[in-house]
């Protein structure tokens, strides 16, 4: 079907020219399952703000080294995969931690030499179900 | 079943974005968007690339500090970024915490060109190198 700008198709084949130069296909169930849904660069220092995003509708700072990020759109349940950190701006015994909250919000987490920090650099991924 | 066997995917009402329909069937996301702009899985004693996507030619910067060129530049240095490690052998109990580099260059650089991950030993307090280290980056290519 072709109408409106909308293609309906089930399987993207491709040369593959940018990489490996070989042909592949894709079902194209991995393309809306595969994108990822959201991610975020937040700078968590001071008042905190959205350095680029997609998929963002606000960043909520918890206290030191703690943020919260609400989805635009949400996921369909809070079972959804979620990838982080924060960069090493202060140690580079740096941990962040990025985990689901809800179906609507993502909590952020940074520590350094094990202690709660802010960091110029916060990182999140979230890839999964939309609603 | 539709194949379509093309090469080129490109917007019609913006050549850079494309929209999917989502899981549930009708709330919608940005192909673009969501895409990986790059990943890499390295060993890091080398280094060398396992396997990647997107990146030129790695630089051994210091013990545990990496730098991935991207062979297609990013459109601004304010994308996102996660990392892991692993180790084993004689560096079995540790876990390397990965973190990326920052825009003023201080602990890496985090660039249009290029990031940088740190590795860094847990439980060694100390940077180090990894069998595997694996890195993803989303954001906004050039």
């Amino acid at each position: 079907m072709v109408a409106h700008g909308t293609i309906a198709f089930d399987t993207l084949t491709t040369s593959d020219q940018v990489n490996t130069g070989t042909e592949k296909s894709l079902d194209t169930s991995y393309i809306f399952n595969g994108v990822l849904k959201a991610w975020l660069n937040l700078d968590g220092t001071g008042t905190i703000g959205i350095s680029d995003s997609f998929n963002t509708a606000s960043v909520t700072d918890n206290g030191t080294g703690s943020y919260a990020k609400t989805l635009s759109n949400a996921m369909s349940n809070s079972l959804y995969a979620t990838g982080g950190g924060h960069n090493a701006n202060s140690s580079f015994d740096a941990n962040g931690r990025v985990l689901p909250s809800s179906t609507t919000s993502v909590v952020m987490y940074a520590q350094a030499n094990g202690a709660s920090v802010d960091a110029s650099i916060v990182t999140a991924l979230v890839s999964g179900d939309l609603a | 079943m539709s194949t379509l066997l093309l090469n080129t995917l490109t917007g019609k009402t913006s050549a850079g974005s494309i929209v999917v329909t989502g899981e549930g069937g009708s709330t919608t996301t940005n192909l673009q968007q969501g895409l990986i702009k790059q990943w890499v899985n390295l060993t890091s004693a080398t280094p060398a690339y396992k396997d990647s996507f997107n990146a030129s030619s790695v630089t051994d910067e210091d013990l545990g500090k990496y730098e991935y060129p991207f062979t297609n530049p990013m459109g601004n240095a304010n994308y996102s970024a996660v990392g892991c490690g692993s180790t084993k052998g004689s560096n079995n109990s540790y876990s390397a915490i990965v973190t990326t580099g920052d825009t003023a260059d201080t602990y890496g650089l985090h660039s249009t060109a290029s990031i940088r991950f740190n590795a860094y030993a847990y439980n060694g307090s100390a940077f180090t190198d990894c069998d595997t280290m694996n890195s993803m980056v989303s954001g906004d290519l050039a």
